[in-house]
C-alpha cells in the first residue's frame, strides 16, 4: 500500500467538553496489527516520542492494574517522565489508562483508546482524554503546541525520504 | 515562551456551546447584527437567548451595544486565533505521532507476508 502525503488519513482534534480531548485518526491495517504496535514497548519509543528527545520505557505493563512508567530526555535539559496505570485492557479493542506528567500540577488525566475495526481491514483510533479541570486540559493543549511547532512535517518528509530511497 | 491571553479558559467555556458558537459564525460571515435578529431564526426564547450572548460578552468574543431599544451585537475583542492554534499545533504534534504509527504498522504487516 502507498501513502505519500496526500493520501494520509487526517488526524483530528476535538474538544467535545471543557474537560476532555477527542484525537481521531484510521489506519489501512487489521486492528490486531495496530494494537501490536500501539502497545509493545520497543515499538512504542519509535513513534510516541517527540522528536528530538531520546524516548526511554521503564517499564508497561499492559494489563488491568499494571502500570507504565517512560521518560523522554534530550541533551542539556530535565528529563520529562511520564507513568500512569492501566485501568482496563482488552485487547485487541480498549486500553483504559490514567496518564501523568511527573512535574505537572494537576491529577492524571483518564485516557480512554478504542480501536475500532472498520470495514476493509481498516482501524481507527478514538483517543479520549478526560481532565479533572479546563485548565488541566488547557494545559495539556498548551504543552502540545511546543511539540508541534518544533517539530513541523520534519519527521514525515524523513519518512518520505526513506520509503523513496 | 509565548504568552497566552488570561482569558482562554473563558473563551474555552463560551465556545464549548453549539448556540454560541453559530453566534459567533453569523456575525462573522454577516456582520453586526441586534439580539432578536440573531434568536429568530434559533426559536429560541429572547431570555435564554441572551443569557448566550452574555457569556460570549464575558469572554469578549462579543461585545455589544443598546441603540434605541435594540442591543446590536458584533464580534469583540477576543480573537480566537489563541485558542485555534493551541489546538492545531496539539493536533499536528498527534498527527506526526500516528504516521510514524502507521509506519511500524505498514513495515510489519510487511514483514508478516
Amino acid at each position: 500500500m502507498t501513502n505519500d502525503a496526500n493520501t494520509r488519513n487526517p488526524t483530528t482534534v476535538t474538544t467535545p467538553s471543557d474537560t476532555e480531548i477527542r484525537i481521531e485518526r484510521v489506519f489501512d491495517a487489521p486492528r490486531a496489527l495496530v494494537w501490536e504496535a500501539y502497545t509493545d514497548p520497543e515499538l512504542m519509543t519509535e513513534w510516541l516520542g517527540p522528536r528530538r528527545l531520546t524516548m526511554t520505557v521503564q517499564e508497561m505493563d499492559v494489563r488491568t492494574g499494571g502500570s507504565y512508567r517512560y521518560t523522554h530526555r534530550s541533551p542539556g535539559s530535565e528529563p520529562f517522565v511520564f507513568f500512569g496505570e492501566f485501568r482496563e485492557v482488552e485487547p485487541p479493542r480498549l486500553l483504559v489508562q490514567t496518564f501523568q506528567f511527573e512535574s505537572s500540577e494537576h491529577p492524571p488525566s483518564l485516557d480512554r483508546v478504542e480501536f475500532e475495526e472498520l470495514e476493509g481491514d481498516r482501524t481507527r483510533i478514538v483517543v479520549t482524554a478526560s481532565f479533572d479541570s479546563i485548565e488541566a486540559r488547557d494545559a495539556m493543549l498548551r504543552a502540545g503546541m511546543e511539540r508541534g511547532v518544533s517539530e513541523g512535517y520534519e519527521k514525515l518528509d524523513e519518512l518520505l525520504a526513506r520509503r523513496q530511497g | 515562551m509565548v504568552q497566552y491571553s488570561s482569558t482562554l479558559d473563558s473563551t474555552f467555556s463560551a465556545l464549548s456551546d453549539p448556540t454560541r458558537r453559530a453566534i459567533l459564525e453569523q456575525l462573522g460571515r454577516q456582520g453586526p447584527a441586534t439580539i432578536s435578529e440573531l434568536a429568530e431564526p434559533t426559536g429560541m426564547s429572547l431570555t435564554g437567548f441572551k443569557k448566550h450572548v452574555q457569556v460570549l460578552e464575558d469572554a469578549e468574543l462579543v461585545s455589544t451595544e443598546k441603540r434605541g431599544r435594540a442591543r446590536h451585537c458584533r464580534l469583540g475583542p477576543q480573537r480566537l486565533e489563541d485558542a485555534g492554534q493551541w489546538i492545531e499545533d496539539y493536533r499536528r504534534g498527534w498527527e506526526e505521532r500516528f504516521d510514524r504509527l502507521e509506519e511500524i504498522v505498514e513495515r510489519k504487516r510487511g514483514a508478516s507476508k
